[in-house]
């Protein structure tokens, strides 16, 4: 690395800095919302296409995703846990598998699950295919393994065709693994009333939720939760600006995120940041489903991750911009 | 050498040669370009977002991006793009070493992935505190001074500008100063109580953040956009090409070594050749010494087909004549001889012309006709006045026990003619139908032979019937055998109709000019079998006075159109 070069980026970020050091407080904040430095982008931006898949893999993985058959004991389909009508995810705090057995965190929603850098709370799948052997084999959701999956696939006609049609070698693995991912990168859900708004529809946002954009970006929201996905693009620590879990107590393995990964301390405590995309569909709230309502989630975040005390106003604003964050349901899946 | 194992060894050693050939070819092919070319562009690749990812860094780290989505993307390009190189590098460079560099490579980017991430965490979090700090401070101050708290305000304001100075300078002593503001105001605050009391924490807890990740983040920064990776895939280039350019030195040994075997090869196939012409020497004398040995059993075949041929020489006369006729002969034998026969003999009285075919060819045919003249002269030297039938009866007799005798299976056709003073022919006994050329009419009559063949049975009294023909002056009487009349062209017999042809035409011609022009007329005939023909022309009127002592029936002659 050219040390020059990086001294004279250095320079100029310290101008930007001193001017908005200098300024008024919530001239301050204003600005920092309109961007005024050489940023690239927003920091939140619209929902990509859809990319071009196999309609017949899809069709398939969407089959396989309703499959109940595919568990042990052939109650448990990946859509218990994923109910696609409630926003791709089951509602409850833990998601009980196989035989009742409570899982240790709260379920993700699978809808936009594509666009995250990494998959489950401490990122330890990293792409779909490979998260997907992971609740198949989980004794606590469908406590099964590949080889009985196989069998099963095979030996019924229906899927052995489907398997048949859309791939050249049938039923393997591999193509369960494809067809299930590619059917979860169709899951996005576009349209949302913040979307439509980035897109240029002034409208598609009412004042509140504008406003509240306005605060998410301006109180530190997008440091966090940014790009296209709104989260999902980084690890951060739970608790940066107070201790979370000393403050929950209770603390569980699970609550160690990353370092359960990675074995480095750094990395306890860390998390994916998830992404807030249809957040007003996915209650309860964080890997603990502790948080009940967005407007507590809000307030956790507020304090434990910004270390600021946010108006009720602010939190009401921001709320009305999460629930614009949702997108049409009905038609995630359709195309592809 | 026995052939066999001559030819065990030459495919062996052709075998052998084929290997090392194959082998030679297979470490001679020059380095696969196309695979070089993929590598190359992989290494290159790594770079081109091995940089990009730095500069994201750095702009993420500087406030000239606001997101990571870029950068994240990046990443995961480059983990992608790192991936293929160990296919496409591997693909060519497969030596331990190049292995090593490539491990390297994978802990260097794993390294940097994870800086990256401790990075992207504690950037976005220093940003916001360094973004709130001055805000909070100036909340908390005014809410101090508002409370008459106007020292700690103070310290407060002093603590906000001592961070950003830090942030701005970074080095030890703006360092000290943070920490000692923040000491300062940590300590005041424990009088205080309330909300000014918890945002005083807060301002602290940012402060801390500031005074923790400012050194931190730039640490991640070094390691995220160090020159490790870029070293570590430098190091595998180098490694890389020069792997590659030994391998195509390599190749071209080898090459080298292909052409001196090939050089070798050409040698060993001329020796080889040497050699199978010697062996080719030794088995053309064995060729010669076998074609002499057939060629000795041919001879042996050959020289039973001369003593037929010789046998029915000496039967036939050599110039046959009768008083006061012309008489014309020819015995044209076939390859395989068979078994014409033909005789004129002269006894104080008569003179007998003879004519037959023996079946079959070669000696035994030849024997036959032996015994035929043999047992024909034994009888007439016994029995000069003998009339043809009874000639053949007797004959018949003879021939058929000592065909038996032979152990062979054989007949023979015959008509026996004899001749009188007074010119009448009597005959008998069948062979070929006789043609007379009468010169007054210029008619050529046909006269039919009949009779038992002889050789049959041996008892052939009343089996022969006499008939009697009369020649005029300048008549000419034909004798044949099979061979002429079967003679084939085109498929096409020369049949009788051919001869009668000819005999037409006789009038006024000696004997021999009629049988020149019949031999004529047959020359591009095909002949499978022996032809003879016997031409006799009357000369003189014959003596009326004399007669047979015994008097045979007449022959009637059926006249036949010409
Ligand atoms: C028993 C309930 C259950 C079932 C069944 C289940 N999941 Fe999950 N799923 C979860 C939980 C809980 C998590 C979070 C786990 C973690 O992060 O450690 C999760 C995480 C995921 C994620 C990651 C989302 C993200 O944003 O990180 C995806 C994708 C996913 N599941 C897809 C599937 C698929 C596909 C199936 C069927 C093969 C399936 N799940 C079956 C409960 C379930
Ligand atoms: C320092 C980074 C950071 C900042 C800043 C931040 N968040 Fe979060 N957010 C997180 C992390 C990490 C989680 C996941 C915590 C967990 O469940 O372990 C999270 C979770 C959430 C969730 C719950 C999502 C779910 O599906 O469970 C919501 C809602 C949320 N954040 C909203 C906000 C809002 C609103 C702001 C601004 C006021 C904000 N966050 C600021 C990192 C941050």
């Amino acid at each position: 690395m050219k040390l020059e070069r990086l001294g004279v980026v250095a320079l100029a970020c310290t101008l930007a800095a001193c001017s908005e050091t200098k300024s008024s407080a919530p001239r301050a904040e204003q600005r920092a919302g309109a961007a005024p430095t050489a940023a690239s982008r927003e920091p939140l931006e619209a929902l990509p296409d859809v990319p071009p898949l196999d309609p017949k893999i899809v069709a398939l993985g969407r089959r396989l995703f309703h499959e109940r058959r595919l568990s042990a004991d052939g109650s448990i389909a990946c859509a218990n846990c994923h109910d696609l009508q409630r926003g791709g995810v089951d509602g409850q705090v833990r998601s009980t598998g196989v035989g009742g057995k409570q899982g240790a965190v709260n379920a993700p929603t699978v809808y936009n699950a594509a666009l995250n850098f990494v998959q489950f709370w401490d990122g330890r799948a990293a792409t779909l295919e490979e998260q997907i052997g992971f609740p198949v084999t989980n004794p606590a959701e469908m406590a099964t393994s590949f080889e009985h999956v196989l069998a099963f696939l095979k030996a019924d006609p229906g899927y052995a065709s489907a398997f048949a049609a859309a791939f050249p070698n049938g039923v393997t693995e591999a193509n369960a693994r494809r067809a299930l991912a590619d059917f979860e990168r169709t899951l996005l859900t576009r349209d949302s009333p913040f979307d439509r708004f980035l897109a240029g529809d002034e409208h598609a946002l009412a004042p509140e939720a504008r406003a509240g954009y306005e605060t998410f970006k301006s109180v530190g929201c997008v440091a966090c939760h940014q790009g296209r996905n709104v989260g999902g693009n980084m690890f951060q620590r739970f608790g940066v600006l107070g201790d979370y879990f000393k403050d929950r107590g209770n603390v569980t393995e699970a609550d160690y995120g990353r370092f359960n990964v990675t074995h480095n301390e750094a990395d306890r405590f860390v998390f994916r940041v998830p992404s807030l995309r249809n957040v007003a569909r996915t209650a309860p709230y964080f890997h603990d489903g502790s948080a009940a309502t967005l407007a507590q989630a809000v307030q956790v975040m507020a304090r434990y991750q910004l270390g600021r005390k946010l108006s009720d106003d602010q939190v009401r604003s921001i709320i009305a911009f999460l629930q614009s964050l949702s997108g049409e349901l009905a038609r995630a899946g359709e195309k592809g | 050498m026995s052939s066999a194992r001559w030819f065990t060894l030459i495919g062996a050693l052709f075998a052998l040669a084929c290997a090392v050939s194959g082998a030679l070819y297979f470490a001679s092919r020059s380095a696969d370009f196309g695979a070089h070319a993929l590598a190359v562009g992989g290494i290159g690749e790594v770079r081109h977002l091995d940089r990009l990812l730095s500069e994201q860094v750095l702009a993420a780290r500087f406030g000239l991006s606001n997101q990571y989505d870029p950068l994240t993307a990046t990443e995961l390009e480059l983990v992608r793009a790192e991936g293929e190189l160990h296919g496409s590098v591997g693909a060519v460079a497969t030596t331990p070493d190049v292995d090593r560099a490539l491990r390297a490579l994978d802990r260097a980017l794993a390294e940097r992935r994870s800086a990256l991430e401790h990075f992207k965490a504690e950037n976005s979090v220093l940003k916001n505190s360094l973004r709130y700090l001055p805000t909070a401070g100036e909340e908390v101050a005014a809410e101090l001074a508002a409370n008459g708290k106007a020292a700690l305000a103070r310290d407060v304001n002093v603590l906000v500008r001592a961070t950003l100075v830090y942030n701005l300078i970074g080095d030890q002593s703006t360092r000290d100063a943070h920490f000692a503001a923040t000491e300062r105001v940590r300590a005041e605050r424990a009088e205080l109580t309330g909300s000014a009391a918890s945002d005083i924490d807060l301002l602290l807890a940012h402060a801390r953040v500031i005074g923790e990740r400012l050194p931190s983040v730039d640490g991640w920064l070094k390691q995220a956009a160090n020159e490790d990776l870029s070293d570590r895939l430098a190091s595998l280039e180098n490694l890389y090409q020069t792997r590659f350019s030994e391998s195509a030195a390599r190749a071209n040994r080898y090459r080298q070594v292909l052409y001196a075997w090939s050089l070798l090869l050409v040698l060993a196939v001329a020796l080889a050749g040497l050699q199978l012409k010697k062996l080719y020497a030794g088995l053309e004398r064995r060729v010669a010494e076998r074609t002499v040995e057939l060629e000795r059993a041919r001879d042996a075949l050959w020289g039973e087909m001369q003593l037929a041929r010789r046998i029915q020489e000496a039967l036939v006369p050599r110039e046959p004549q009768l008083r006061g006729c012309d008489v014309a002969a020819s015995m044209r034998s076939a390859a395989q001889v068979g078994g014409d026969y033909y005789d004129v003999i002269h006894t104080k009285t008569h003179e007998w012309i003879l004519i037959g075919d023996v079946s079959g060819h070669g000696v035994p045919a030849g024997l036959v006709m032996m015994m035929c003249q043999t047992a024909v002269r034994t009888a007439l030297e016994r029995d000069p006045e003998l009339l043809p039938d009874r000639l053949l009866v007797l004959v018949n007799a003879v021939l058929t026990e000592n065909i038996r005798q032979l152990g062979e299976d054989k007949y023979m056709t015959i008509t026996a003619l004899r001749r009188d003073a007074s010119g009448s022919i009597w005959f008998a006994g069948a062979h070929q139908d006789l043609f007379v050329y009468r010169a007054d009419s210029g008619v050529v009559e046909t006269f039919e032979t009949a009779g038992l063949w002889l050789g049959l049975r041996p008892d052939a009294e009343g089996a022969f019937e006499l008939r009697e023909l009369k020649l005029g002056v300048r008549d000419v009487l034909v004798l044949h055998t099979d061979g002429v009349t079967e003679a084939m062209r085109d498929g096409a017999l020369f049949d009788t109709t051919g001869m009668r042809r000819i005999l037409a035409g006789a009038k006024d011609k000696t004997a021999g000019e009629v049988l020149d022009a019949l031999l004529h007329a047959l020359d591009g005939f095909d002949l499978d079998d022996d032809a003879t023909l016997v031409v006799i022309r009357q000369l003189e009127a014959a003596p009326k006075n004399t007669r047979p002592s015994t008097t045979p029936p007449p022959a009637t002659p059926r006249p036949t159109a010409p």
